[in-house]
């Protein structure tokens, strides 16, 4: 029953697995920053027009892991391909939206959206801020627009390069709960209507519950869980269902604090 | 309605204290309580104004000195504004000239009067070599942490959004810097008048610091009073056009 709810896109996923391209393929992955080691060997495979959301403790890496697939970083060893293609700088496939939104004071917002793009895609511009509800507000500067709306223009800015990846770094962390509800929504429809890539990083895990197909656990620089979500869309989060991933991500997460404080405490006992 | 009375207020309300001390001082002159040898009435300082403008000396000696400071603020401001943006840009010329500016730029530029009065003589070079001296540190030293200080994340950004090479410069890069650009040129156009006014006083033969100063020589309290009005008057105006480059060129901070 579940299974024939499921979006059809998921079905191909499953179906024709084999036929179906990888979108991005993570080898060995290890990054330093100097004696820090973040990220240690992680292998992940993210398949065309998958979303994935990855969550974990603050300083777990993710948001490296992010900057590392949009090539902002460099890695220290392992391999990164995009498209059967390896990572050399820039990843020119994808559109990065960050937690502050970044948007440049000095400009409109109409003219935000449009950066890096030629001249006379002014058009399409206006035609990606109406999908995000913000057409009236084209002609403002960013300092009128409240924190939800900041964000919308960041999304419209990413969208209209027409990206075949988006990559999100806790694009909501900042917003107030019903404002991130509904850029949630705003997020799965764009998502569902153009057939890009996503990947989400997040430190809400109900948020990546809700939103993707795949929910990626990172702890100690590798993936400890990488968990498929066979939900439809769009998701319950009353539905017992959504409840149960959510408790079994959270407990991955929380089991490994408590292993740690048995440790602190067996310290401290053994210390005088 | 009402609107239109705040904004009548907001236009005169900075005027109501210079025009107090004017009236104040006009009284008393008038009264005798100031005497016209320590400080000449305001009507006989306009009426000497008026006299001078229809010899036409006022008009040679204000023109002379606003080209010497618009050509030295020109020349300064430029080349601080080139230097500024080079060595916050380029790693390669910071190291090359950075310290050398810095160096220059403790030296007081008027300590160099007597160096330059040797070199260029008393005429217009002097002047304005002077004032694009004290022009170009301010403007120089705001532009580069202008450019160094814009928001990293920013350049990120851009750079993440494709923009590279001149694109990233002219979209973020520049309008980032340039509220710190309009503190420096803000800045120097307080300079520029400072420098013009000891420069022509100490030496010149032409422009309203000349004017004071041979107005000493016969004891013309009015025209030595109606030179520092000027200066007063082009220091206000200069101010206001640098607010108005701020309004335009900052709209996106208002």
């Amino acid at each position: 029953m579940e299974y024939v709810m499921e979006r059809k896109k998921l079905e191909d996923d499953v179906s024709v697995l084999s036929d179906q391209k990888n979108h991005i393929v993570l080898k060995s992955l290890v990054k330093q920053y100097g004696d820090r080691t973040v990220l240690q060997g992680l292998d992940l495979e993210v398949k065309k027009g998958e979303f994935i959301a990855i969550v974990g403790k603050s300083g777990c890496g993710k948001s490296t892991l992010l900057r590392l697939i949009a090539g902002l970083e460099e890695m220290n060893s392992g391999e990164i391909r995009i498209n059967d293609k390896p990572l050399k700088q820039l990843n020119e496939h994808a559109r990065i939206m960050f937690q502050d939104g970044r948007l440049l004071p000095w400009k409109r917002v109409i003219d935000n959206v449009c950066l890096g793009l030629p001249k006379h895609s002014r058009q399409k511009a206006k035609i990606v801020l109406t999908r995000v509800g913000l057409a009236e507000r084209m002609k403002e500067f960013p300092s009128k627009l409240s924190g939800g709306q900041k964000q919308r223009v960041a999304l419209a800015r990413a969208l209209v390069h027409d990206p075949s990846l988006l990559l999100l770094d806790e694009p909501l962390g900042a917003l107030d709960a019903l404002t991130r509800m509904e850029m949630q929504g705003l997020i799965e429809s764009l998502w569902q209507n153009n057939s890009f890539t996503s990947i989400l990083v997040t430190h809400d895990v109900e948020e990546a519950v809700a939103l993707a197909d795949r929910v990626i656990l990172i702890e100690d620089g590798k993936i400890k869980l990488n968990q498929p979500i066979h939900l439809p869309r769009p998701r319950q989060r009353t539905h017992p269902a959504f409840a149960m991933h959510l408790e079994e991500i959270l407990e991955q997460i929380m089991h490994q604090n408590q292993r740690k404080d048995y440790v602190m405490q067996d310290i401290k006992s053994i210390s005088p | 309605m009402l609107s239109k009375i705040k904004e009548m207020k907001l236009t005169v309300i900075p005027w109501f204290i210079p025009l107090v001390l004017l009236l104040g001082w006009q009284f008393f002159s008038w009264i005798g309580v100031i005497p016209e040898r320590i400080l000449p009435a305001p009507t006989s300082v306009f009426s000497s104004a008026i006299e001078l403008t229809s010899s036409g000396e006022l008009f040679s000696h204000v023109s002379i000195s606003l080209t010497r400071a618009l050509v030295g603020f020109l020349i300064g401001g430029i080349i601080g504004f080139l230097f500024g943006l080079f060595n916050g840009v380029f790693r390669i010329a910071d190291l090359l000239f950075d310290t050398s500016i810095q160096m220059l730029r403790n030296i007081p530029h008027l300590a160099l009067i007597p160096l330059v009065i040797l070199w260029f003589g008393i005429d217009e070079t002097s002047k304005i070599f002077l004032v694009a001296l004290g022009v170009l540190f301010p403007v120089y030293i705001n532009t580069y942490h202008g450019i160094k200080y814009v928001d990293k994340s920013l350049i990120e950004m851009g750079k993440a959004y494709g923009l590279k090479g001149t694109a990233l410069f002219f979209h973020v890069i520049l309008p980032g810097a340039m509220s710190s650009i309009l503190v420096g040129v803000r800045f120097s156009l307080g300079v520029m008048w400072l420098t013009l006014i000891v420069a022509e006083t100490i030496s010149a033969h032409s422009g309203i610091g000349y004017m004071a100063m041979n107005a000493r020589e016969f004891m013309q309290m009015d025209v030595i009073v109606l030179s520092i009005v000027l200066y007063a008057l082009f220091g206000k105006l200069s101010d206001v056009i640098a607010r108005y480059l701020e309004r335009r060129l900052l709209r996106w901070n208002m």
